[in-house]
């Protein structure tokens, strides 16, 4: 989902951009406070390794393939911090040498694939772990982190759109969430295959059991959870929430005084027949949506469940 | 998703080709501002973009063809995106000014990167004091992706030696299988390129 | 002068495995010594502790000198200008996007000014046959002028010591040789770890040879390696070299 320029107007690109350089400045910050040499060329390899990664076809029905995005991947692997920083220099050489993804837009493009899907895929990974024990149940956790990282990263971006005026809302939303929840599927049985032809050759790579502490040392644990998550829960008041809901009316007037509106109010929703779409027996495209998004995720668990007992033996699994 | 590699004619011999990085550098994001914030009817202006941009490519020795072609192929989610703006009040002007900016940007950008080895883009932004484990970091990247993809292509070829069967379930294993044993390669690679840029003295 | 001592080394890496069993060596200034014996013996180990690359290696009781000066922590900046230590793949070496980035990295790193090292890394260059290469990927080289890159970035800093880990592998005869004549050219102190016998019988005077971690037997080269019943106890074979009387 890289965003080409002309896609997005002047303050969507800065507000991308004004997120998006807090948050690789921030995972810039941590690593360099604790941060090991040794640990520069690994990352500059894991950002090579991602960018071939993401070029591989896993060929899907009718000639087309799914690729992997690979940000929950990186953050399993590496770290959050280092997934930020990895994400961001494919992102970064992916605009600068394929063109893939606008110049003005990367600040959009990096806040979607390498803070969102990164970082609230990562936050989901370290949820999920917790009541799902053991190394299998750490595959579980990463497959349903990468298929949540994939849809919540396109919500964004779906969002970054709308509020542009390049697509209506109503439209945009269902087409765009509806298809990144099977694409997410795609990436978390991808994820959880890659993850478990590391685990049968080196299972020492994969750090399960040794994930690094959210934020940095001197007691302070919950600092970068705090600054990375405020940067997601901004995004997703900028981008989002106005879509999902009216602002209250107090904000409402703050709004337009600056010239923002709710964007719910905003431009007129299009005429016929979306607008007054009704899926049968479901309510509004909306909660079609929504829907959708259950099953998806109820078929990743699935899928993961199964996969996880094929990757893990009953005799290695042990609850941490 | 189409990949063209290698800066393929960023090392001809041209009168753009010899400006300073740093000079295409801003003339280009200038240019891709002006194309995505201009008003679409400021007369005289787009047009004058195009011609520009026409005329950039004609002075740079690049093949029109090969920019031409890349400006046609589309990720399906900006297909989908620009059909979708179309059905909207107003669609055909949203459309029209997706297509003008972003067609005017992704030239721009070509045109940089055919014109300028990505070495000397990383040199301006060393110089532009970016954060430099950022460039450490691109640099590295871009010194190592195509170790990487040929790796990855004999890893390819040694299983198709020895793959009978063509099977969905089968060949989404493998490909996995190839990215997995990629990380792994990766990782060790990595502990012998730290090894050797201690013993040059890095620090 | 002994460019080279080390006094009763030994090494076992994290995981338990011992690499270097007492070991204990002597080489003078400006000599050729070719570091042989079967794979596992602990050759490329043995290399890694001439340049202090290995963090385990440096507590303790510094058992590595190079020209009187121990391998320790305190020392390694120095010790990494006088050792300049050949990896196997050149690609894990030339980690820069361009010959002229990589081989300058090493003066770069000891803070040099521009200026100085250009011309530095054009000297070196024109030492290894590479003129002009500055620019050029290291993708695009062949993996016999990959080789001369990572070795003209080594002697960019001018060594004392030079310390290659299997120079000739994946080089075809005509690389192989440039590399010999090349290696003759240059005067510091070499020591070559390699399963290439015939290079050993080439360039190095004398020869050493590992087994299992151990110093097992160490001589003139000739005399060493045509041991038939030695060489094979150690995994190793008399060379082709030594047993016809070629003309070159």
């Amino acid at each position: 989902m890289h965003i080409p320029d002309g896609f997005l107007d002047t303050k969507t690109i800065a507000a991308a951009w004004a997120l998006s350089l807090l948050g690789v400045g921030r995972a810039l910050f941590a690593l360099r406070t604790r941060m090991s040499l040794r640990k520069v060329p690994l990352m500059g390899l894991a950002a090579a390794f991602i960018f071939v990664a993401q070029m591989i076809n896993f060929p899907v029905a009718g000639g087309t393939s799914g690729h992997l995005l690979g940000a929950v991947l990186a953050g399993v692997l590496l770290g959050p911090n280092e997934a930020v920083l990895v994400m961001s220099v494919v992102l970064v050489v992916q605009c600068f040498l394929f063109a893939d993804g606008g110049v003005l837009s990367l600040g959009a493009n990096i806040f979607n694939m390498g803070l969102v899907a990164a970082l609230a895929g990562y936050a989901m990974y370290r949820l999920m772990a917790v009541p799902l024990r053991g190394e299998r149940g750490r595959f579980v956790a990463a497959a349903f982190a990468a298929w949540f990282s994939t849809v919540l990263a396109a919500v964004c971006c779906t969002g970054e759109l709308a509020w542009s005026g390049t697509v209506p809302w109503s439209v945009a939303f269902p087409a765009m969430t509806g298809i990144h929840i099977l694409i997410g599927i795609g990436e978390a049985l991808i994820t959880t295959l890659v993850l478990a032809a590391v685990y049968a050759t080196r299972p020492d790579l994969l750090p399960f059991g040794r994930e690094p502490e959210a934020g940095g040392r001197k007691g302070r644990p919950i600092a970068g959870a705090l600054i990375y998550g405020s940067l997601v829960v901004v995004g997703l008041v900028l981008f989002v929430l106005p879509f999902a809901s009216r602002w209250p009316d107090g904000l409402e007037r703050v709004a337009a005084v600056f010239g923002f509106r709710s964007r719910s109010l905003a431009s007129p929703v299009i005429r016929s027949p979306l607008a007054d779409y009704r899926v049968p027996g479901i309510g509004s495209l909306s909660w079609a949506t929504a829907l959708a998004a259950f099953i998806g995720a109820a078929i990743v668990f699935g899928l993961s469940f199964l996969l996880a007992r094929t990757v893990v033996p009953k005799s290695k699994d042990h609850a941490r | 998703m189409h990949h063209d590699f290698i800066d393929r004619f960023s090392r001809l011999d041209s009168p753009i080709h010899g400006l300073p990085p740093a000079v295409k550098m801003a003339a280009a994001l200038l240019f891709i501002l002006v194309s995505v914030a201009a008003p679409l009817r400021t007369p005289f202006l787009f047009p004058g973009l195009a011609l520009g941009a026409a005329l950039v490519t004609v002075l740079s020795r690049i093949p029109a063809l090969f920019i031409l072609r890349r400006l046609f192929v589309f990720e399906p989610f900006v297909l989908v995106i620009a059909a979708v703006s179309l059905l909207q009040p107003g669609g055909p002007m949203k459309f029209e000014s997706i297509v003008v900016r972003s067609t005017l940007s992704l030239t721009a950008v070509l045109l940089v990167s055919n014109t300028t080895p990505f070495t000397e883009v990383l040199g301006v932004l060393r110089r532009a004091h970016a954060p430099s484990v950022f460039v450490t970091l691109t640099a590295l990247m871009y010194r190592y992706v195509f170790v990487l993809i040929d790796e990855t292509q004999r890893m390819r070829r040694a299983r198709l030696g020895r793959t009978f069967a063509k099977g969905g379930v089968r060949t989404w294993r493998s490909a996995a299988g190839i990215i997995g044993l990629l990380f792994v390669r990766s990782t060790e690679r990595a502990e012998r390129i730290f090894a050797a840029m201690s013993a040059r003295g890095w620090r | 002068m002994v460019a080279v001592e080390l006094r009763n080394v030994s090494f076992a890496y994290p995981d338990g495995r011992a690499a270097l069993r007492g070991v204990s060596l002597k080489i003078e200034e400006a000599e050729s010594v070719g570091l042989i014996g079967p794979n596992g013996a602990g050759k490329s180990t043995l290399l890694l502790h001439l340049n202090g690359i290995l963090p385990e290696a440096l507590t303790g009781e510094p058992g590595v000198f190079i020209h009187g000066l121990p391998v320790a922590k305190s020392s390694l900046l120095e010790i990494r200008r006088q050792v300049g230590l050949l990896f196997q793949d050149p690609d894990d070496q030339i980690f820069c996007p361009t010959v002229y980035e990589d081989v300058s990295f090493g003066p770069r790193q000891f803070g040099l000014p521009e200026k100085e090292v250009g011309g530095l890394v054009r000297e070196a260059l024109a030492k290894v046959g590479l003129q002009g290469f500055e620019a050029r990927s290291p993708h695009h080289l062949s993996s016999g002028e990959k080789q001369r890159v990572c070795l003209a970035g080594i002697l960019v800093s001018q060594p004392k010591v030079l310390a290659l880990d299997e120079p000739t592998r994946g080089l075809d005869p005509r690389g192989k040789r440039q590399l010999i004549t090349l290696l003759r050219s240059i005067p510091a102190t070499k020591i070559i770890a390699t399963h290439d016998l015939e290079l050993v019988v080439e360039l190095c005077g004398r020869a050493v040879v590992l087994d299992e971690g151990r110093l097992v037997g160490e001589g003139p080269t000739a005399a060493l390696l045509s041991d038939e019943e030695f060489m094979l106890a150690h995994g190793l074979e008399k060379p082709h070299i030594l047993k016809h009387a070629h003309p070159h």
